[in-house]
């Protein structure tokens, strides 16, 4: 959700809060960790995938390698973080589809 | 020391050896980037890797040495030296001398292609890198100009593959340097 918010992926934000509403959160809940994912409820291996995941996405030029010793420091194991690597470029992928089929259906 | 260390070619485990051969034969005679020996010991995900990038930039595809140019100019917009390393093998196979593609990065706008090619690869790159600023516009202008759906939505899918491959591969690699 928070990648597709970083992006402007509507549909993808949409259907990602659906899935979030299935699980138990609500529209405030998400709104706020939309405004502001730092006050998130959840545990320190939680945060860490999801500030990672989305710095990934977003830059993944940018990671040093204090930043794979930080994500394993809190909880994530190297095959997690290989599978936190491969979901941020998954997203990047899906929302290239995405962007692209709501521009050519005009829906933008 | 690293925090990831790519997997010595004898230690390659069997499950993903088919997968790395796969990139072996494609890059041939270049070598496989460093970021897909990382991942050998994950056979799941390169898999999922290869099997995007057998799917979305077959070898023979429909736009010949275009697609791959998208992907090489691609991966030099974003800085992914895996990506563009791999790019490059592949055009050299195709009869593409280094001093051409270096000419090809440097100046992008002027491709010394046929105005159909030129098209595949500018379209591509946009996509790739601004997604969200397309139109449906832009896409009755390609289909004016010729193209079919189906070829548009390869464009897409060849755009969209290099998003995942520079994404996982930068990641990857920053992964694989010392300090």
């Amino acid at each position: 959700m928070l990648i597709a918010h970083a992006k402007g992926c509507r549909v993808c934000f949409a259907y990602c809060r659906t899935e979030l509403e299935k699980l138990g959160w609500d529209e405030t809940a998400l709104s706020q960790v939309c405004a502001n994912p730092e006050t998130l409820p959840l545990r320190e291996r939680d945060r860490a995938f999801l500030q990672y995941a989305l710095r990934t996405a977003l830059d993944p030029g940018g990671l040093k390698l204090q930043d794979f010793k930080d994500m394993e420091a809190r909880g994530l194991s190297k095959s997690d973080i290989r599978e936190l690597l491969a979901f941020a470029a998954y997203a990047n992928m899906h929302m290239t589809f995405t962007l692209s089929q709501v521009g050519w259906l005009g829906e933008a | 020391m690293a925090f990831f260390q790519g997997a010595a070619e004898h230690r390659v485990p069997p499950e993903t050896r088919e997968y790395i051969e796969l990139l072996q034969r494609r890059v041939k005679p270049g070598r496989v980037p460093e970021v897909f020996y990382a991942l050998a010991e994950h056979p799941r995900l390169l898999k999922a890797w290869v099997e995007a990038q057998q799917a979305f930039i077959p070898i023979p595809n429909r736009f010949g040495a275009a697609q791959h140019i998208a992907g090489m100019l691609i991966a030099h917009a974003r800085g992914c030296q895996a990506c563009f390393s791999t790019s490059r093998a592949v055009l050299a196979t195709l009869g593409f001398d280094d001093a051409a593609l270096d000419r090809l990065c440097e100046s992008p706008g002027a491709l010394p292609l046929e105005e159909r090619e030129r098209r595949v690869v500018e379209f591509t790159l946009r996509i790739a890198r601004d997604p969200g600023t397309l139109r449906a516009a832009d896409f009755r202008e390609l289909e004016q100009a010729g193209f079919s759906r189906e070829e548009i939505l390869e464009m897409i899918g060849v755009a969209a593959y290099w998003n995942l491959a520079t994404t996982l591969a930068m990641a990857v690699d920053a992964g694989l340097r010392e300090e």
